[in-house]
């Protein structure tokens, strides 16, 4: 709901600001997170912005899922895109995002309790003109995720009144995400 | 250009390396840690009244005329003037380093401590007096006689870190929790009344720890002496008396002796049961037994054993009802109350004509946690991880709450 939320606010401002500013973009894509020692995990993005007048420049806000095997995150984060060659058919891009990635889509177990944290993800990438509207795009980021998951072991064999064992699990997720996605 | 494709062909492998998860798992979580001690130091400090302490970690509790002594696990027994239940109030704290269990004999108060059993005198509660120690009777620490030292536990608080680069190790530290386990469960929140490993019968003190019933004679309150130890088996956790009985709960069974020659009990029988954590109570016709289940009492059965013990040689199993956690239990004249710990505290009216004998669900107080329960001249007393809270039990049917003490966190 909050997402959905977000989107729609997100989509409002852009389109007030188009008119006067610049044009509106979307770059939309799905890919996998991965690293050394990890599994594959599921990723979506969907970055929703302005296209300013007179300067190569992209800014708006990316929303998306990262589903890591511990947490399902949603980022929400601010996105700036540096993209000089536009009018190219292939057309180099690179951007950096930076949020917070909230728990909202985790599935939430009793005795634990959730939270999320601050995301860095600069990217490269190309976009490459189709017959139509629409740009493929072919993304490599990189992706620091913060978040922490408490425990609160309530253990009979420790039968100690007053007192519970705590768990804290704070991950630091550093991947690679590897994505492909179309613009418009 | 050459240093742009040697610096291109590195970069999988930089970017392989540095994208690496990392993970900092903290487990907090109490536990007891061994203790060295010197057997002299001990008998060295004086056993002193100090002014009232909170009450943190309740163990047994003892009713002493209008006195209810309430043991602080290892530290020492809180003294409560509770003439008026309505309004107990704290007097004192004795600090007895190491003691678990009491009993009051003749304003002689009995207690552990570590080793040794002390005399106490409490005839003028602000100012007790040891008047007799027994030392070295009870085995439950690791003693090094040589050396004049002996080996405790101590509550502690431990963190631990674990950084790790992949999935968190969890199953190692459930592992290191468990391996507390021994130390902690015997030392068990549990207490008095049904509970209770120390008992006055007949001018004699019997106390039992985890595999041995021990034996002194008071006959003298204030010079308690050692008579003898007699091994009985593994797990024992509760002695209660009746009429010459001792019967004696254990994880196994319940063990009935004969103390009808006091300081010479003779094993008449033991019932079997699953293996369970266990109180017990009794009166002439039938013994009540509690199983529970729980980590610390392997793999048990929750229910309620009612036994026919008129043969005491030959206990009889006559009925058998199913409990939800059932722990401390007590039984007065027909009204039998039991704790359910955490889902609260049940009272029965008990039909013992019936065959087989029938029990009645009179009231359930939902929703708290109950360990324990003694039937006091004028409250019923139930101890739990919220503290001591009495009960006004005129009408068993419907238990009215009277006063609640309760519990600091240290």
């Amino acid at each position: 709901m909050r997402l959905i939320a977000i989107l729609v606010i997100n989509l409002f401002i852009i389109n007030n600001a188009e008119a006067q500013i610049g044009r509106f973009v979307n770059q939309t894509e799905i890919g996998l997170l991965t690293g050394s020692n990890q599994y594959l995990n599921f990723s979506a993005r969907s970055f929703n912005g302005i296209r300013f007048k007179g300067a190569p420049i992209e800014a708006g806000i990316a929303v998306g899922v990262d589903t890591y095997s511990q947490f399902t995150i949603t980022p929400v984060s601010v996105s700036c895109r540096w993209n000089p060659l536009e009018t190219n058919s292939v057309s180099p891009y690179l951007s950096f995002d930076m949020g917070y990635g909230f728990d909202w889509l985790q599935h939430k177990r009793e005795g634990r309790s959730y939270f999320g944290g601050y995301l860095l993800s600069p990217s490269a990438g190309i976009r490459v003109k189709t017959s139509r509207n629409a740009k493929v795009v072919l993304n490599l980021s990189y992706k620091r995720q913060e978040a922490s998951v408490l425990t609160d072991s309530n253990l009979p064999f420790l039968n100690t009144p007053n007192f519970k064992a705590y768990d804290t699990s704070e991950f630091i997720f550093r991947r690679l995400y590897m994505s492909v996605g179309l613009s418009f | 250009m050459k240093t742009l494709r040697l610096l291109l062909m590195l970069l999988p492998f930089v970017i392989l390396t540095s994208c690496k998860d990392k993970i900092k798992e903290t487990v907090t979580y109490k536990t007891r840690v061994p203790v060295y001690l010197s057997i002299s130091d001990i008998r060295a400090q004086s056993i002193t009244v100090v002014k009232s302490q909170p009450v943190t970690s309740p163990g047994k509790i003892y009713i002493y005329g209008d006195y209810l002594f309430v043991n602080e696990q290892n530290k020492g027994i809180h003294i409560i003037d509770n003439s008026n239940p309505a309004l107990p109030k704290l007097i004192n704290f004795i600090s007895i380093p190491g003691n678990v269990d009491m009993a009051v004999n003749d304003n002689i108060l009995y207690a552990d401590h570590y080793i040794d059993l002390l005399a106490i005198d409490i005839s003028n509660p602000k100012s007790v007096k040891v008047v007799k120690t027994v030392e070295g009777v009870f085995e439950s620490y690791l003693i090094d006689k040589v050396n004049g030292i002996f080996m405790t536990f101590k509550d502690t608080v431990i963190t631990t870190t674990v950084n790790s680069d992949g999935f968190p190790s969890r199953s190692n530290q459930m592992d290191a929790l468990a391996s507390n386990s021994f130390a902690s469960d015997s030392r068990s929140y549990g207490t008095g009344g049904s509970t209770a490993r120390f008992t006055l019968m007949n001018d004699n003190l019997y106390t039992v720890d985890n595999t041995t019933l021990k034996l002194f004679n008071v006959t003298s309150p204030s010079a308690p002496s050692f008579v003898k130890t007699i091994n009985i088996g593994w797990g024992l956790e509760t002695v209660f008396p009746y009429k010459n009985k001792l019967f004696i709960g254990s994880r196994t069974g319940m063990h009935i002796y004969d103390a009808s020659s006091p300081s010479n009990p003779v094993k008449l029988s033991t019932y079997n049961h699953f293996t369970s954590c266990d109180p017990v109570v009794a009166n002439d016709k039938f013994a009540y037994v509690t199983l529970r289940s729980g980590t610390s009492c392997r793999n048990g059965i929750n229910v309620l054993d009612i036994i026919n013990i008129e043969d005491l040689s030959k206990p009889k199993l006559v009925s058998s009802f199913p409990m939800l956690n059932p722990h401390g239990l007590a039984l007065f004249n027909s009204n039998l109350f039991i704790c359910e710990g955490t889902n609260g505290l049940k009272s029965f009216q008990v039909n013992e004509g019936s065959n087989p004998v029938n029990i009645n669900q009179l009231e359930f107080v939902k929703d708290f946690d109950a360990q324990d329960v003694i039937v006091g001249p004028k409250s019923l007393i139930v101890t739990g991880s919220l503290g001591i809270q009495q009960f006004d039990y005129s009408n068993p049917a419907a238990l009215n709450k009277l006063s609640q003490i309760n519990l600091t966190n240290p």
